[in-house]
């Protein structure tokens, strides 16, 4: 539908607006010698939308509709019912790590671990963490850098090239990030999340307002008339909402994706500049993902509609397809203007996640790897100038796999969430549980990944349950060996004193509360 | 911090949620209604239950500082750090000079 011309005068414009923004922070923090790359403190908005944009990836424009077309009604309820679990997560974990940070700046997800885990096998675990956070990490860098290419190749009918598209954004996108580092990421991840909201939700009016009349329930009655209502029951269209999925995927999604990610962590543990904006991540959150995901439902749900028999990778595509075939025949004009939008929106979505998470990875691997473990002595401004060049490296090899990307991008996600979910019980043990131990949290990491490996290649089944069993795996181990090797007094007395000394300093209880 | 009641409560209802929520053949496949049914309670019984939790708990655990001392608190830890990077800054200069 775009023309080439039209789609490379918006990807121009969409690379002045990062870069502007990233040199417009860089010009900011030259004024400010002791500012990190890789940490910032932000306020509520900035915290609740960079958190927001982190995650919603390529998701939103792409897998997301295409996934609720496929899953159905059921699919979409198995997320939105655990969302407000984070509110949860939120209050015996990260809340907690947050207490501690703001007096420890942590900057990695592993510093936080290291911190609990002291002593002999403390830097293995290091290792074995930000391991583990890298592995996730390039899926997901790959996998954007991808759909967006693959969407810009859609919405021009193919007159531009995909290695084009993804060679121009993905080193945009690495310079954007090693300019402006965390700070100009939250920015535009929060201009660029309202932008996407917005222009979700307009994508869902549109075509309601063309294909139904404006009317959401007229919407909802065809569809549930459709095949005797097979968008709305167990296991959905497509088959997908079995018993057992219905248990893994939403289970993967409180753990791995609410949590774990390695830039969703830092967002949930670390940038919170005051508790205002920590309690606001908490409250805010999960309704603003309802409402993006539920924009998504209902353009899967149009669809579903409209465009019954769409194969795997032609879902993955149902807003282009509905632009041109509702808004197209009536206002020409204004399609074109949706593309651009829709081109827009997902670029922005899938370079704020992509952005975030080659950041956390580059933080990992400057501040885990060459200071953590190698014990490298930099000063600020060298850690400044190392971050960049690991920015440059990692980011240029997500571009690189993302050339001749594998698989579905559905399952490149979801694998990066399920890897991360053995970490989990490594995490609430290590802040609930005095007794645990270093070799302990060593020992359940490698028995989660084994546990990940089984599921996968063993017994098939880890894309119905991600990183359920590595999960468990992690959990006994953690148990057993703590056990083993727990000597007495030999508790980590300290982290455990400053993180309840962090809370009284946060909070005046309510005496009366039981 | 010991654990309160209603933290133990909540704790307990996520979990007993959780499992309830999974229980194999509930609703049985293909049941429109049962689906429905299924999927909207459980929607609104977690929402709800969630939410005035999470309501309780902000009002038991108030916050002792205001959003000024954080301010003053981020302020200070930035004096810190542009402090260290100017030191580090100055301990080069001889260095470079030198050379």
């Amino acid at each position: 539908m775009l023309s080439f011309a039209e789609l490379w005068v918006t990807i121009v414009l969409y690379i002045f607006f990062i870069l502007g923004i990233g040199g417009f922070i860089n010009h900011q923090r030259s004024k400010n010698p002791g500012a990190s790359l890789f940490a910032s403190k932000l306020p509520w908005f900035q915290a609740v939308m960079t958190y927001i944009a982190s995650l919603m990836s390529v998701w939103v424009f792409f897998a997301g509709p295409a996934g609720y077309y496929k899953g159905g009604f059921t699919y979409w309820i198995s997320e939105m019912i655990w969302l407000p679990v984070f509110a949860l997560s939120a209050h015996f974990i990260t809340n907690r790590i947050w207490a501690l940070s703001r007096k420890r700046q942590y900057i990695t997800p592993a510093d936080s671990f290291c911190d609990r885990f002291q002593g002999p096998g403390s830097k293995v675990l290091r290792g074995l963490v930000g391991l583990v956070m890298l592995i996730s990490a390039f899926p997901y860098i790959t996998s954007v850098i991808a759909a967006i290419a693959h969407g810009g190749i859609r919405v021009s009918d193919g007159s531009i090239s995909y290695a084009s598209i993804s060679l121009t954004l993905g080193i945009s996108m690495v310079l954007f990030t090693a300019i402006g580092g965390f700070k100009s990421v939250a920015l535009t991840d929060t201009i660029q999340g309202v932008l996407f909201f917005c222009v979700l939700w307009l994508i869902s009016l549109v075509v309601v307002f063309y294909m139904y009349d404006g009317s959401y329930f007229k919407a909802f009655k065809e569809v549930y008339n459709t095949d005797d209502g097979v968008f709305f029951s167990y296991p959905g269209p497509n088959k997908w909402e079995s018993y057992g999925y219905r248990f893994g995927y939403p289970f993967a999604l409180i753990i791995g994706y609410s949590v774990m990610l390695p830039h969703i962590f830092v967002r949930a543990c670390y940038a919170s500049r005051d508790l205002k904006a920590q309690r606001k991540l908490t409250t805010w959150t999960p309704v603003v993902r309802f409402l993006v995901w539920g924009a998504c439902f209902v353009i899967g749900l149009v669809c579903f509609g409209a465009l019954p028999g769409l194969d795997g990778k032609s879902a993955e595509y149902v807003i282009p397809y509905l632009i041109e075939g509702a808004v197209f025949p009536n206002n020409p004009i204004f399609a074109h203007v949706l593309m651009i939008l829709f081109f827009c929106g997902a670029c922005g979505v899938g370079i704020s996640t992509a952005d975030s998470y080659l950041l956390s990875a580059a933080s990992i691997v400057a501040d885990d790897f060459i200071i953590g473990i190698f014990g490298v002595k930099l000063t600020h401004k060298t850690r400044t100038l190392v971050g960049r060049i690991t920015i440059f490296v990692i980011g240029l090899a997500g571009v690189i796999m993302a050339i001749n990307p594998p698989g579905l991008i559905v399952d490149l996600i979801m694998f990066s969430i399920g890897i991360t979910m053995p970490l989990w019980p490594v995490l609430v043990m290590g802040i609930w549980w005095k007794k645990a131990t270093t070799p302990a949290a060593v020992a359940a990491i490698i028995a989660g990944m084994i546990g990940i490996w089984i599921q996968y290649m063993v017994l098939k089944n880890g894309g119905t349950y991600y990183g359920a069993l590595g999960m468990l795996f992690s959990f006994i181990a953690m148990i057993f060996v703590s056990l083993i090797t727990y000597k007495p007094g030999q508790e980590n007395k300290k982290y455990h004193a400053d993180m309840v000394a962090g809370l009284n300093e946060l909070y005046i209880v309510d005496p009366a509360a039981k | 911090m010991k654990l309160l009641r209603i933290e133990k409560i909540w704790l307990i209802f996520t979990v007993a949620l959780f499992v309830v929520w999974n229980i194999p053949g509930l609703p049985p496949q293909g049941d429109v209604q049962g689906a429905l049914l299924w999927c909207f309670g459980g929607l609104i019984v977690s929402w709800v239950v969630h939410y005035s939790v999470n309501a309780r708990i902000y009002k038991i655990y108030r916050p002792r500082m205001s959003d000024e001392d954080f301010l003053a608190e981020n302020l200070e830890m930035d004096r810190l750090a542009n402090e260290k990077a100017l030191a580090e800054i100055e301990a080069e200069k001889p260095r470079k000079a030198g050379r």
